[in-house]
């Protein structure tokens, strides 16, 4: 399901008391479904043990 | 051969026409004081700060006082390190005690911070002067350098066309001699983007390898610390300064410091290029195209190998450092997001509102995405080189208009957003990246390659570059008035 911009409006309200118009709200609904998206299919690769440490063992040179 | 020897000096009519290298060593033996260099500098930056606009403030007075200090100092014998009475400026983001640090913005035009940045602390102890506070993108949030709040900063090469962001003074002042190197700050481009535009060395190290502590956050996981230089040598003297491990940076990594001089004039006959191959997703304009391919035709000249590599996974990165980058964002201006979003120019607050809205699962997942992906572009696409070789802005550097975000309008966003198509990603994934100046397109404003290496290969990147400069001659164009 699309975000919606009452979505973005209502969520930014309630979460961050953050007062968005609708015509924002429009432009930020299809800017947040586009990184959603993109963010969500690329994770689904991802393994159940992942998590944010991991990048540093990588950088550092200690994978397994 | 030291980089010292190396630079035995020769007599310079104008002070602010050397290097870095060439005018540390000159002080260090006594051809120039750290006064006279200072002086040139500041006379300089009259000269030309109405036509660029890259300092929010000059520290004039306090710079000639620490440049006698360290002249005298010197006239005792004492030498401070490699940078001994060499005129620097820096980002107006990075803190020091009792200074106000604006970070480009209205909400901290007033505002003193209580704690040096490492990296400051560093400089002075290498015996640098600050001559002052340079421009910057507000909050380090925008790619053009545009700032609504102290007036845009402008390209030396042509004052109507942007530097790039969102170390915009710190180009902008490298590129028209006005300092000898300048800190800049990384979290999307934003160190390479201006070296690119402006025609001068950007190196982004490896995520960790330079304190952040007392540097302005943009966002902690994708910031990154570094100079911006007219060589790659005098990028290396700046690195020996400011890497190492910093117990007051928690990210800053415990990884022994190289000798970033040692290896600089080593060839790079033999050494494995790979040339990033273009993709529909992220087009490289022809003009833009041809400097870089000219690059690489120089790098084949020198003895490098190149061989084609393919960045499938480039967007992926980009969507998740963009995430990353948004979330991070929203959380550190949240409370001013409320309290007073009017103080942000409308390009600025834009820029981190979805991050409000973002699910902290998406957040997360990007993060944790992250050691994966790194692993997997060492085993596959650097398994077979030793460095990347890739454009950095991939059109022709626009107008100040052209990309006047608060104009608005698709056209403009998409101009934008693909500055950062070719830097962005390498900030995910945490690698060594530098801009070289390859050039000049049509417009007469310049091109800029990145090299990329594998984690804390800052020696290899700057051995790839310098080895590009003694070659060329791109960074020896002096923008006029």
């Amino acid at each position: 399901m699309p975000i919606s911009s009452r979505f973005v409006v209502d969520t930014a309200k309630a979460f961050q008391d953050v007062d968005f118009s609708e015509a924002r709200a429009g432009e930020l609904a299809l800017e947040v479904e586009r990184l959603n998206t993109a963010v969500r299919t690329a994770a689904q690769s991802l393994d159940f043990d992942a998590e944010p440490a991991a990048f540093f063992a990588v950088l550092a040179g200690r994978t397994s | 051969m030291s980089i010292a020897e190396a630079h035995a000096p020769a007599a310079v009519s104008d002070p602010t026409l050397m290097t870095l290298a060439q005018a540390a060593a000159a002080i260090r033996a006594r051809q120039i004081s750290s006064v006279e260099a200072t002086k040139a500098a500041l006379a300089r930056i009259e000269q030309w700060q109405p036509r660029l606009n890259c300092f929010i403030k000059v520290d004039e007075e306090g710079a000639l006082k620490q440049a006698a200090a360290l002249d005298a100092e010197l006239a005792r014998g004492r030498i401070h390190g490699a940078l001994h009475g060499v005129p620097l400026a820096h980002k107006d983001m990075y803190y020091r005690a009792g200074r106000i640090s604006t970070c480009g913005s209205e909400i901290r035009r007033h505002w003193r911070a209580n704690i040096t940045a490492t990296v400051l602390t560093r400089l002075d102890e290498a015996g640098a002067v600050d001559l002052g506070a340079l421009n910057m993108a507000e909050f380090a949030a925008g790619p053009t350098g545009h700032n609504e709040h102290f007036g845009h900063c402008r390209n030396p090469f042509n004052p109507a066309h942007m530097t790039g962001g969102s170390s915009s003074g710190s180009g902008a002042s490298v590129a028209a001699r006005l300092v000898y190197g300048a800190l800049g700050s990384d979290t999307g481009g934003s160190i390479r983007l201006p070296a690119a535009a402006c025609g001068v060395i950007g190196l982004k190290a490896t995520y960790g390898r330079v304190s952040r502590y007392g540097a302005m956050a943009r966002a902690w996981s994708l910031d990154h610390v570094g100079p911006l230089t007219r060589t790659a040598e005098d990028c290396a003297l700046i690195m020996a300064v400011i890497a190492g491990h910093d117990v007051n940076d928690g990210a800053a990594s415990h990884e022994p410091v190289p000798d970033f001089t040692a290896g600089l004039r080593d060839s790079i006959k033999g050494l494995r290029i790979g040339i990033v191959t273009e993709t529909d997703d992220a087009p490289v304009d022809p003009e833009v195209r041809a400097a870089v391919d000219a690059s690489v035709a120089v790098l084949r000249s020198l003895g490098a190998e190149t061989v084609p590599v393919r960045l499938p996974r480039l967007m992926e990165w980009y969507s998740f450092a963009d995430t990353i980058s948004k979330c991070e964002g929203a959380t550190i201006h949240a409370q001013w997001l409320r309290e007073r979003p009017q103080d942000y120019a409308n390009h600025i607050r834009t820029r981190l509102e979805a991050g409000l809205v973002l699910p902290a699962t998406r957040y997360i997942e990007a993060l944790s995405a992250r050691g994966r992906h790194l692993a997997e572009f060492l085993e596959t696409v650097m398994a077979d080189v030793d460095v990347l070789h890739c454009p950095a802005i991939p059109i022709p550097i626009p107008t100040i208009a052209e990309t006047d975000v608060d104009g608005t309008g698709e056209a403009v966003l998409a101009l934008v957003g693909r500055i950062t198509q070719y830097t962005r990603p390498f900030n995910f994934l945490g690698i060594p990246t530098i801009s070289v100046p390859c050039g000049f397109t049509a417009n007469g404003l310049p091109v800029a390659f990145q090299v990329a290496a594998k984690p804390f290969a800052e020696p290899l990147v700057l051995r790839v570059a310098h080895a590009y400069q003694e070659a060329t001659d791109y960074h020896e164009r002096v923008p006029t008035l």
